[in-house]
């Protein structure tokens, strides 16, 4: 757990490294903590959508107007295309959690 | 790719174990929360863009680059699908591997693309298929990243004919089609990878192009460093990023990416109503015709009497631009723009407009181009669920006091 915490931090640093050897490129990317939003559920959707990408992807999906039923309708396209393994009741609850905190009527 | 694999590890695990990301890295990772989305950062060979996202890292280009037709390396746009991205590339181990419905398959070095084959230039505009995607939010927010106009970018790209490698390991004539994927990986197994596919006559007979550099330097790393496929004309779908595999096929490729992604409307506009399903769609392909305002800034405060240059950009799907029209009374008149040089019919096309306001208060400056096919840009263009070819008239408030 350390050796990782030290390994991740490494990562911040935003220098473009050409190692000795002129054939090996090579980048550290850096990382941001997402602060999201209090809420119920916040902690089945921290469990359940974090392991494939940021939840910049659902601050951006929460500027607009939202339309009808937006957050239903990403959730099973994770679970359907993507293959997230989620259980029916938590997409119930990560839904709930988004639709209260991210969504413009 | 070691700190970052340990990285998804990490974050797997920790949600896994219920802990957030935030309580272990409350002191060490800069913070971003809602308000301040998205924020501007810098990234390794990348001055301060746009971040949308940084796992995978999704960076647009502010617009201010638009008011030249060459968008540096170090400003250029970054997309990517699954955050398993190459971020390590040791090039004497690097192969382009090409198999499937070939006589001979073949396995290249980046030096045996160098020295067998003749390379070519050419100026393209790469643009994703989403961007100005938040411009339909005003209906109904599609799903997808909310690109504003920097999701583009125009640079010389240099490298090899894909018809040259083609038929250097030679494509057997029942071939249909040519699939391509590169380096990046989805991070978790289930999730299809990107594998998207051409058809054999495009990869044969049109002027694709395997790039391994632009503007003159290698490819960025994430722009996808060694090898970039370049579709002039099409949306950036279609380029596929360190391109390593490339298969020719004797049927369809069929999975997520080529049967679900990246299909439009198949109509006339590519559009419905807002939140309406299409009835029939179709693969995304060529770009519309579009112009964006590179300078002044929006809400650009002048005084009166202060002569006013407004520049930009336009391109098309590469019949290229024959006229860029200015407003400044909302849309009812239309002033002929002056031109750039002509870099090609793939590039951007720089424009600008001088003109001096007559009275003190706001100005909409609108911009719009016309191309050589007699296509022309809409007030707005219509809704897709998926947010995609946004070639809405562009426009900015100059404030004159
Ligand atoms: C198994 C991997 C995986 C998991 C787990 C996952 N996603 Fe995704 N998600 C993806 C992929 C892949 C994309 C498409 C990425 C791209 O093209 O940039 C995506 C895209 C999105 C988008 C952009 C809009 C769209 O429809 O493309 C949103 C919003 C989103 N995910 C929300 C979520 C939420 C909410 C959860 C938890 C319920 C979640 N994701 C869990 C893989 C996943």
């Amino acid at each position: 757990m350390k050796k990782l915490l030290i390994l991740s931090l490494t990562a911040l640093s935003i220098s473009f490294v050409k190692a000795e050897e002129k054939d090996i490129y090579k980048i550290d990317l850096p990382y941001y903590n997402w602060q999201m939003k209090e809420g119920k559920y916040k902690d089945v959707f921290e469990q359940n959508c974090l392991m494939c990408h940021s939840p910049g992807y659902i601050f951006g999906q929460a500027k607009g107007k939202s339309g009808k039923d937006m957050w239903r309708t990403v959730v099973y396209q994770m679970i359907d295309e993507f293959k997230a393994p989620i259980s029916k009741e938590n997409a119930e609850k990560i839904i709930q959690y988004l639709n209260e905190n991210y969504t413009n009527k | 790719m070691d700190s970052r694999r340990d990285f998804l590890k990490k974050s797997i695990f920790l949600a896994v174990g219920g802990l957030t990301l935030k309580n272990a890295f409350a002191d060490e990772v800069p913070t971003i929360d809602f308000q301040e989305y998205p924020k501007t950062v810098k990234y390794p060979e990348k001055t301060d863009l746009i971040m949308y996202s940084d796992r995978p890292p999704l960076l647009e280009t502010p617009r201010s680059y638009f008011s030249k037709a060459i968008t540096p390396n170090d400003a250029f746009f970054v997309r990517w699908h699954l955050s398993n991205i190459p971020t390590e590339v040791n090039l004497k181990e690097w192969r382009l591997k090409i198999t499937g419905n070939v006589k001979n398959p073949v396995s290249l070095s980046m030096e045996d693309l160098k020295s067998l084959f003749e390379p070519v230039s050419y100026y393209a505009v790469l643009q994703c298929s989403g961007n100005g995607r938040s411009f339909f939010e005003k209906s109904q927010t599609s799903l997808g990243i909310q690109w504003k106009h920097g999701a583009m970018g125009n640079a010389l790209w240099t490298g090899v004919r894909l018809s040259d490698v083609l038929n250097y390991a030679g494509v057997k004539k029942d071939s249909i089609e040519v699939a391509f994927s590169g380096l990046d990986k989805a991070p978790y197994p289930e999730t299809p990878n990107v594998e998207r596919s051409l058809h054999i006559d495009k990869c044969l007979y049109e002027d694709l192009i395997l790039a391994y550099e632009m503007n003159g330097e290698p490819i960025p790393m994430l722009n996808g460093f060694p090898l970039r496929l370049i579709v002039p004309g099409w949306y950036a779908t279609h380029w596929i990023k360190s391109v390593t595999n490339i298969m020719v096929l004797n049927q369809e490729l069929k999975n997520f990416w080529m049967e679900t992604a990246y299909h439009i409307p198949d109509n006339a506009c590519h559009c419905v109503e807002p939140g309406e399903k299409p009835k029939k769609a179709r693969m995304i392909t060529q770009m519309n015709v579009k112009s964006v305002i590179g300078t002044p800034e929006d809400n650009t405060v002048v005084k009166l009497g202060q002569v006013i240059k407004v520049a930009g950009v336009a391109f098309d799907q590469g019949y290229g631009i024959s006229d860029v029209l200015v407003s400044i009374d909302g849309g009812k008149s239309w002033k002929q723009a002056s031109l750039g040089p002509d870099l090609g019919r793939y590039s951007f096309r720089e424009w600008f407009f001088y003109f001096k306001p007559q009275n003190k208060g706001e100005i909409k400056v609108m911009v719009k181009a016309i191309n050589k096919n007699g296509e022309t840009q809409p007030f707005e263009a219509g809704w897709n669920p998926g947010g995609y070819m946004w070639n809405g008239i562009d426009s900015i408030t100059i404030k004159v006091f």
